[in-house]
C-alpha cells in the first residue's frame, strides 16, 4: 500500500510558480474596505420588510402570542429543579484511581500531607473558583486497587472512599474553603504577586455546616472523639483493622490545620514577598486579633 | 383598548427608566484622585488623616526568611518529575514504563510529557467512536499492518483504520481503546 501523497506534494512544489501577479498582497496600512450604506438594494422601496400588514407597520403580537390560545409559557407549569442554580456549589470529581496514578508518578509526595493545593499544584486537574467550583470530591472509583498511605484534605467525599483510605493506614478529612481562599490556594504564585495578606477562613456555609461538622463524614469542625468512635464502625462494617496514628514514626505526616488555616505554617493575617524571599509579620494588637482563629 | 393602552404606557414607562437611570449615573460620577481619598477622611478628621500619612508612625512589624520554608512547597511544579524505579510492574494504578528490547526497528511510538500512552477516545455528536494514535516516528504502514494483525487475532469483526501519514496518526473505527494500549505495550511502546 504505497502512497503518492509525498510524490505529488515535491511535484506541486516542482511547478508552483515563485513570483506571481496572483501571489501579490497589497500594503496592509493602505487597504481598506470602502463603507457601505445601509439601505436596500433597490433604491427606496419596502428595505426587506415585505408588502403591507403587521409586519411592515411593526404591529406584529408580542413573542409567545398564539392567536388567542393559552400560551405555552402558561400552559406548561413550571419545573423547578434548577431554582439557584447559579449559586449552588459545584465539586468535581477526582478519582481514587487518579491519586494512585500521580503517586505512581512521583507527581505528588506522600511523605508530607496531601491537600488541593498539592493536587491543583500538579498542573492535571484544574480548579476554577470563579464557576462556583469549591474544590475536588474524591469518588470512590479505583478504592479496589488503591494501596498507599495518606494523609490527605479534600472538599467532599463518599463513605466507600473515607474506608478505602483508612483500611491502608491513612487518615481523611473534609475541609470547606470559600472562593476568596480558593483562588489564594489554586493560583498560589498569583496571589503572592498581590502583596496581599493570607486570607482567614469563614466557618461553612448554613447549608454545608451539617456535612462538616459531621463525624461519619469526617468533617473538620467534628469532635475528635466521635471521629475515633465512627471510624471504628466503619473498619467494623467494612472487615478492616482501625487504623493508629500514634506511632511516632508519622508524627509529622498525620498533622491537621487550623479551621482558620489555609497553608501549612503561615498563618493568616501574614504577608509574603517573593522579591525578597521573606514573610512579613504585623505586630499591632488590633490586626493580631482580627487574624485570630 | 384598555389593555393595549395600559400596555403601551407600562412600555413607554420602562423606556424612560432605562434610558435615564444610567445617564443620571453618569451626570453625577466624579473622578477622584485616589491619592487625596487614600489620605484624607470624609468628613475631614485632621487626626484620622495625619495617621494615614506618609510621616506617620506605623506599629512594629517582624520579617522572617526561616518560615519561607513553606512558602517554597506551595508553589507549582515546573517540570514534570521522572518516576522512580520500582521493583513490581505494573504498578498499584496499571502503569507499566517502556521497554525497548520489545520495540521494532522500523517505526515507534512516543509517550506523553505526563508518561502515558497517546491513544486518545472520543466520542463523536453523531454516535462515531474513534480512538486516535498519537506521536508516531518511522514506517507508519508497517505499524498498520501489525495493528490490524493484532485485530485479526483478538476482535471477531474487522476494524477499520485510517492512517494519516502527513500528520503522523492512526485512526481506528470503535471503541478498542483497550486493544490499541495492550497493542502498544506488547511492542513496549
Amino acid at each position: 500500500m504505497a502512497s503518492k501523497v509525498p510524490e505529488k506534494a515535491l511535484n506541486l512544489i516542482r511547478n508552483y510558480p515563485r513570483v506571481a501577479l496572483n501571489g501579490l498582497k497589497p500594503i496592509e496600512n493602505d487597504y481598506r474596505y470602502k463603507s457601505k450604506p445601509r439601505r436596500s438594494r433597490m433604491k427606496a422601496t419596502q428595505s426587506g420588510r415585505g408588502n403591507k400588514g403587521q409586519g411592515q407597520r411593526m404591529t406584529l403580537p408580542r413573542i409567545g402570542f398564539e392567536g388567542g390560545n393559552t400560551p405555552f409559557y402558561l400552559r406548561i407549569p413550571k419545573e423547578p429543579y434548577y431554582r439557584g442554580h447559579h449559586l449552588r456549589r459545584e465539586y468535581p470529581p477526582f478519582s481514587l484511581l487518579q491519586l494512585q496514578r500521580m503517586i505512581d508518578l512521583n507527581r505528588v509526595n506522600i511523605d508530607e500531607p496531601i491537600d488541593l493545593n498539592s493536587i491543583v499544584n500538579t498542573n492535571i486537574i484544574k480548579i476554577n473558583p470563579g464557576d462556583q467550583e469549591f474544590g475536588i470530591n474524591l469518588t470512590d472509583e479505583g478504592a479496589d486497587i488503591f494501596q498507599s498511605k495518606v494523609c490527605i484534605e479534600v472538599q467532599w467525599a463518599s463513605e466507600a472512599t473515607i474506608a478505602a483510605i483508612e483500611r491502608n493506614g491513612g487518615m481523611i478529612t473534609t475541609r470547606y474553603y470559600n472562593t476568596e481562599c480558593l483562588e489564594a490556594i489554586c493560583d498560589t504564585l498569583g496571589f503572592f504577586a498581590r502583596g496581599i495578606p493570607i486570607p482567614r477562613c469563614p466557618l461553612p456555609p448554613r447549608d454545608a455546616f451539617e456535612y462538616y461538622t459531621n463525624p461519619d463524614s469526617r468533617g473538620y469542625l467534628a469532635d475528635p472523639e466521635l471521629v475515633k468512635k465512627s471510624r471504628f464502625k466503619l473498619a467494623q462494617k467494612y472487615g478492616y483493622e482501625p487504623p493508629n496514628y500514634d506511632t511516632e514514626n508519622d508524627s509529622e505526616l498525620f498533622k491537621m490545620k487550623d479551621p482558620r488555616q489555609i497553608f501549612f505554617g503561615l498563618n493568616p493575617g501574614w504577608i509574603v514577598s517573593m522579591k525578597d524571599k521573606a514573610i512579613i509579620k504585623p505586630k499591632d494588637p488590633d490586626y493580631v486579633e482580627y487574624y485570630e482563629s | 383598548m384598555a389593555a393595549t393602552i395600559a400596555r403601551n404606557f407600562a412600555r413607554i414607562r420602562g423606556h424612560v427608566l432605562r434610558r435615564n437611570t444610567p445617564a443620571m449615573l453618569f451626570k453625577h460620577a466624579r473622578r477622584y484622585n485616589h491619592d487625596e481619598v487614600n489620605n484624607y477622611t470624609v468628613p475631614y478628621f485632621p487626626e484620622e488623616a495625619k495617621k494615614r500619612s506618609s510621616d506617620a508612625e506605623y506599629p512594629d512589624i517582624e520579617v522572617s526568611t526561616e518560615d519561607f520554608k513553606f512558602v517554597e512547597r506551595l508553589l507549582p511544579q515546573k517540570t514534570v518529575p521522572i518516576p522512580d524505579e520500582q521493583e513490581l510492574y505494573p504498578t498499584p494504578s496499571g502503569w507499566v514504563p517502556t521497554n525497548e528490547n520489545l520495540q521494532p526497528k522500523e517505526y515507534g511510538v512516543r509517550r506523553t510529557r505526563n508518561h502515558m500512552l497517546p491513544c486518545y477516545y472520543k466520542k463523536h455528536n453523531n454516535g462515531r467512536e474513534t480512538v486516535k494514535i498519537q506521536r508516531i516516528y518511522g514506517d507508519i504502514w508497517k505499524l498498520k499492518e501489525d495493528l490490524s494483525g493484532y485485530f485479526a487475532s483478538n476482535v471477531e469483526f474487522p476494524v477499520d483504520i485510517q492512517v494519516h501519514e502527513v500528520g503522523r496518526w492512526i485512526l481506528v473505527r470503535g471503541n478498542y481503546t483497550e486493544q490499541v494500549a495492550q497493542f502498544l505495550l506488547s511492542k513496549g511502546f
